[in-house]
């Protein structure tokens, strides 16, 4: 069999590593000030797996693979693959579902399905009269769906198309002096076309490197009403930020069992403001999260995390602000396999704080393979 | 254990019982102000009964704080809403705290009846009046309208305005309790009819659809003298009530090249013997306001702004409402525009400082006495009123503001934004945050997007009292502490839910959610 000439030559990886991680300052003019953009639904965790191990299981994540990573299904063997389905309920009454299909179709492709829900379905809507006019739900449906192909043994890429779907409640009495309270209307955006980027490359058995590049070009076309027109319908489009993830996976052992460290960095290299495109986030940051998967017994994975730790110049100008600012999140759970209930079978649950502790937040996933997969942990 | 188990059972289904609506009416008795959207004022001597966009209220002007009563309900569904100028109408007797109110037009052709709140008993009643359509000619049997559009109150009776069938008289004390006993005195015929007797015979070939009455008026005297005026699309009747005797008023429009192009609504009331007659006119397809002139038979146009709502002031004083949400003053003898329009306006900004100006709904003047004497101003932002006997609007004290703010637990046990839809893109509004601490400390705003990532703190460690001493039972005023839907770089924000959180520095703190709309 012929080789390409990168195949026949090895990729320097701890130069690779150090060329990702140093690129997420170099490449991103962003910021950790990312409150009230558009994709502040799709930024937790997906799935009850990255939430436990706060989001950093992107070079082999068990499901929901199009979602986090679209290069991680080449890791399926031919005939394999994995199907998912979970919730979740979070502080302030939002709420999380979820569905992923995972499987190798050909001999080197991967394909995935993801379909998310996020959303706050009770919401108690009070007029600017002080009046409870009623409830209202704020929807969200995302679903992507996505290719992997491995271009080596070590080197996965791999791509994914989203369709992206908000439901929002709309105000007909903008200024709240509304001569009748009817039902909630609402607005809602449609789009597809965002495209995720990602690779996956294997330096070594135990430590693994991966790159994701999400919601690039994706956007929000909203319809709407102007209520302050006479009910003028409208349309407007607005971009999400594009997430850059660059992330490695270690693993070892301890206390004789297997050990496996997850890191990723994310930031974001785009904002958009408003009505005007695309604009540059005014300050370099970034967010820096560990995972931690520890396999104590042998059908037990438990996960911690310490997740969202923020970079970003204050560090080195503003240390006051910084510490001032200072949050991270705090997840734990565990991944059990069911083996005895049926092969292939097995859940997940993962239990965080809150970052404003309001609350906690759970996700639970079952999870069901069918074949084995190269995943060591599983 | 049978004994214990059965009491368990009973107790439980006790409570679920308890726990059930006590009645099946849609509303609720209330003792706050029903809404702040407050779209007429009926008063009479210190007593105020006012239509909000969320039910009826009531209170005696002598008592200071004012004390309310009310019934909650949505007015939409309950009462009457006329579509040509968007206001309610009721009547009200003197020391029987009796508000009558039209129902909602049904969609069916039934008659829509009265809806009652008699305040003494806190009863709510719904009145259907024994219209019999069998009694009509097969001809108008089915399309003869027997709603009811207008109520008017004099000493004798309320007078409801029957679309087709002119105007009913109602006797208070059978209101109240009895079966009503209505009579029907029709436009044209001279006589008053008992129920069982209308229509008459001659019906037939009196009856117009143009004598549709919309619309009603009284005015009355200590000697008994009572007249209605009944209006109709093409022109207003006038009924003596003691002489039975139906007649009307000229339809021409002096000093303009224009015309009446119909009646809308009239406003009359007597005084030194003469009745003031003025009349909301659609002159150039715009609602215009119009004083009679008894001894030329013509109305002349007072006003060049287009007008919603009017009131008498005292002696020679008009107080008319434009759709611009504005009041003007004219003197009736000399049709001439008082100065006093900018002062209201700033009068409503001194009663709150805190709040915009908001827009004026309806106007109500009643003197009481020399000494005594009451200002109702209805916004789309509370009530206002003064009670400084003082004619010149210019010279009167600051307006005092009335408005709903329901209290709020302490310990920020609810906390609430208003309005929760924040639309932001379409208004530049702005939004407020409701709370109500246990005791006065340092308090921190901060709101935060789905993800909870921070988006904007809104207050940091700022001083705030305990709302428990205030009259509204909160710890911020309106506009105090409010969001904008802007992130901390004045940036706007995304459309979605985003979630707030109120903490203090004595260890209370509350989270809520805001929608921010597209």
């Amino acid at each position: 069999m012929v080789r390409s000439w990168w195949q026949n030559k090895p990729v320097p990886g701890r130069w690779l590593a150090v060329i990702l991680i140093g690129g997420a300052f170099l490449l991103t003019d962003a910021s950790s000030y990312v409150g009230g953009l558009t994709d502040a639904y799709l930024r937790p965790p997906v799935g009850a797996e990255a939430q436990a191990l706060g989001n950093t299981n992107i070079t082999s994540p068990a499901y929901m693979m199009s979602m986090i990573n679209p290069a991680a299904s080449s890791e399926l063997s031919m005939g394999s693959g994995r199907i998912s389905f979970g919730g979740g309920m979070r502080a302030l009454g939002r709420a999380d579902g979820n569905l992923s299909m995972d499987f190798r179709v050909l001999s080197r492709l991967g394909l995935g399905v993801a379909i998310l829900y996020r959303g706050d379905p009770s919401i108690t809507i009070m007029d600017a009269q002080e009046e409870k006019v009623g409830e209202a739900a704020y929807t969200t449906v995302t679903s992507k769906v996505s290719l992997s192909y491995p271009i080596s043994r070590h080197l996965a890429v791999g791509a994914g198309l989203g369709m992206y779907y908000q439901n929002v409640p709309a105000s007909d009495d903008p200024y709240g002096f509304s001569e009748e309270d009817g039902p909630v209307e609402y607005s809602y955006a449609f789009s597809i076309g965002g495209i995720d980027l990602g690779l996956r490359y294997q330096w070594r058995k135990d430590i693994t490197f991966a790159a994701v590049v999400q919601n690039l070009l994706a956007r929000n076309d909203w319809q709407f009403k102007r209520y302050d027109l006479g009910d003028l319908q409208q349309t407007s489009s607005s971009a999400y930020p594009v997430a850059l993830m660059l992330a490695s996976t270690v693993q070892r052992e301890l206390q004789g069992r297997p050990f496996i460290w997850h890191a990723s960095l994310k930031s974001y290299l785009l904002n958009e403001l408003s009505f005007e495109g695309y604009d540059r986030l005014q300050r370099v940051s970034a967010l820096l999260s560990n995972g931690f998967e520890w396999r104590y017994w042998d059908n037990i994975t438990l996960r911690a995390a310490l997740s969202d730790i923020p970079l970003d110049t204050d560090i080195f100008t503003d240390f006051q602000t910084y510490s001032d600012n200072f949050s991270a999140g705090l997840g734990f759970g565990a991944a059990i396999d069911l083996v005895k209930v049926h092969p292939g079978l097995s859940v997940d649950y993962a239990l965080s704080l809150n970052k404003i502790l309001a609350g906690v937040e759970q996700q639970i996933n079952i999870v069901y393979s069918f074949q084995s997969t190269k995943r060591s942990l599983r | 254990m049978h004994k214990y188990l059965t009491c368990v059972l009973s107790t439980a289904i006790a409570l679920v019982a308890l726990s059930l609506p006590a009645n099946a009416v849609d509303g609720e008795i209330t003792r706050e102000i029903t809404s702040n959207e407050i779209l007429e004022l009926a008063a009479r001597g210190d007593t105020l009964w006012m239509v909000t966009a969320n039910g009826l209220n009531y209170t005696l002007g002598d008592n200071q704080p004012l004390q309310w009563w009310g019934y909650k309900t949505n007015i939409y569904d309950e009462f009457h809403w006329d579509v040509d100028s968007g206001v309610i109408h009721f009547g009200i007797a003197i020391g029987s705290e009796l508000a009558l109110v039209p129902k909602a037009l049904p969609e069916n052709n039934e008659p829509n009846g009265i809806w009652t709140y008699d305040h003494a008993t806190d009863n709510i009643r719904s009145i259907d009046l024994p219209w019999n359509r069998e009694k009509f000619s097969e001809s108008l049997r089915d399309s003869v309208s027997l709603n009811t559009r207008d109520i008017v109150w004099t000493p004798e009776a309320f007078w409801t305005a029957t679309e087709n069938a002119g105007i009913v008289r109602l006797e208070p004390e059978d209101i109240r309790g009895g079966i009503p006993s209505p009579s029907v005195a029709y436009p044209g015929i001279d006589s008053v009819f008992a129920f069982d007797n209308f229509p008459p015979p001659a019906f037939d070939s009196l009856f117009t659809p143009s004598k549709k009455v919309v619309r009603i008026g009284a005015t009355f005297d200590t000697a008994g003298n009572t007249t209605l005026y009944a209006v109709t699309a093409p022109r207003v009747y006038t009924f003596s009530v003691q002489n039975d005797a139906w007649d009307t008023l000229g339809t021409t429009l002096s000093s303009s090249n224009d015309s009446i192009e119909r009646f809308i609504e009239v406003f009359a009331r007597r005084r030194n013997s003469r009745d003031q007659i003025l009349a909301i006119c659609q002159i150039e397809s715009k609602p215009k306001l119009c004083i009679y002139d008894t001894t030329t038979a013509s109305w002349t146009r007072l006003i060049s702004n287009t007008v919603h709502d009017m009131s008498f002031g005292d002696s020679d004083t008009v107080y008319a409402v434009t759709q611009a949400g504005e009041i003007e003053a004219f003197a009736i003898g000399t049709k001439d525009k008082l100065p006093i329009s900018e002062d209201f306006a700033q009068r409503l900004n001194q009663a709150d400082p805190n709040i915009q100006v908001p827009a004026v709904e309806d106007v109500a003047f009643e003197r009481i006495d020399s000494s005594t004497a009451y200002m109702w101003i209805a916004t789309t932002d509370g009530l206002y009123f003064s009670t400084d006997p003082r004619e010149d609007e210019r010279e009167k004290q600051p307006l005092t503001r009335e408005h709903r703010a329901p209290a709020l637990e302490s310990g920020l046990q609810r906390t609430y934004f208003y309005p929760t839809i924040l639309a932001p893109y379409q208004t530049n509004q702005r939004g407020y945050f409701a709370y109500n601490l246990s005791e006065s400390a340092d308090v921190t705003i901060a709101v935060y997007d789905w993800n909870m990532d921070h988006v904007k703190t809104i207050i940091e460690n700022e001083p705030r009292e305990k709302g428990s001493d205030r009259r509204d039972g909160r710890s911020t005023i309106k506009l105090e502490d409010h969001w904008d839907g802007n992130d901390r770089h004045g940036k706007p924000v995304a459309p979605g839910v985003y979630y707030y959180k109120i903490s203090s520095n004595k260890g209370e703190r509350a989270f809520g959610k805001i929608v921010v709309a597209k």
